[in-house]
């Protein structure tokens, strides 16, 4: 969903009931905020999560796996 | 036929494949030239189950009774000039697990996209490229499409809140 205008703030606890997510990319929205860390929030099954490029951003590439 | 300087109609080139080809064609790559025209009706190709014709001229003008292959398995349309709304032959595609539709000029919502396309492909959409449009709103409920995969929406008109977004149509 890079490159669009979507807006409000994005952190770890989204993917506390993801299973099944490979790879988002949310890279050049201007409007949205980014916080994230890497912890045991993600579940295992998500091999791959990149978020790139977001105003505000305080990690720039999550790898799960 | 991949990367020549083809620059007939598409109507005119099927013209040249229409004899006993109409009936044993599963594969036409026309990717690459410069054909332009409309998608013509290529439903008498029984046997066609996966077109390329990306990077063509192709426009889309609205052509009753135009429709594409029933059993198509694989169709791409990047990089040409389909205007506005998802073409109405796309409506009839009931087996088509992947569709590429990136760098057009697509300027419908999403959700009327995904509307058109729920009419017959909602159980066999694995795979929708939809990239480099200007498709508009937010994303609508994605949940009729159960065998829906990957999603690429990247470089057009979306907005709305994320968290909605997130927690409505990804969990």
């Amino acid at each position: 969903m890079e490159s669009n205008s979507l807006n409000g703030v994005f952190s770890d606890s989204h993917f506390v009931n993801v299973s099944k997510l490979y790879y988002l990319d949310l890279s050049d929205n201007s409007n949205l905020e980014i916080y994230s860390k890497l912890g045991p929030l993600f579940s295992v099954a998500l091999h791959k999560v990149v978020i790139m490029h977001v105003r505000y951003i305080s990690q720039m590439v999550l790898y799960a796996k | 036929m991949m990367e020549n300087n083809l620059s007939d109609e598409f109507s005119t080139i099927l013209n040249h494949l229409s004899g006993c080809a109409k009936y044993s064609l599963k594969e036409l790559n026309l990717s690459q030239n410069q054909i332009n025209g409309t998608i013509p009706d290529l439903s008498a190709f029984s046997a066609l189950r996966s077109l390329y014709i990306s990077r063509n001229r192709l426009q889309e003008k609205l052509i009753e009774g135009n429709k594409l292959p029933s059993q198509l398995a694989f169709l791409s349309v990047s990089s040409n000039f389909l205007e506005a709304r998802i073409p109405k032959s796309f409506s009839n595609l009931c087996a088509l697990p992947s569709l590429e539709l990136i760098d057009n000029r697509l300027s419908e919502e999403f959700s009327m996209v995904m509307y058109h396309l729920s009419r017959c492909a909602r159980y066999s959409l694995q795979k929708l490229y939809l990239g480099m449009n200007e498709i508009n709103v937010t994303l609508p409920n994605l949940s009729i499409f159960p065998c829906l995969k990957v999603l690429n929406v990247g470089s057009n008109r979306l907005n709305g809140e994320i968290t909605k977004i997130f927690n409505v149509h990804l969990n």
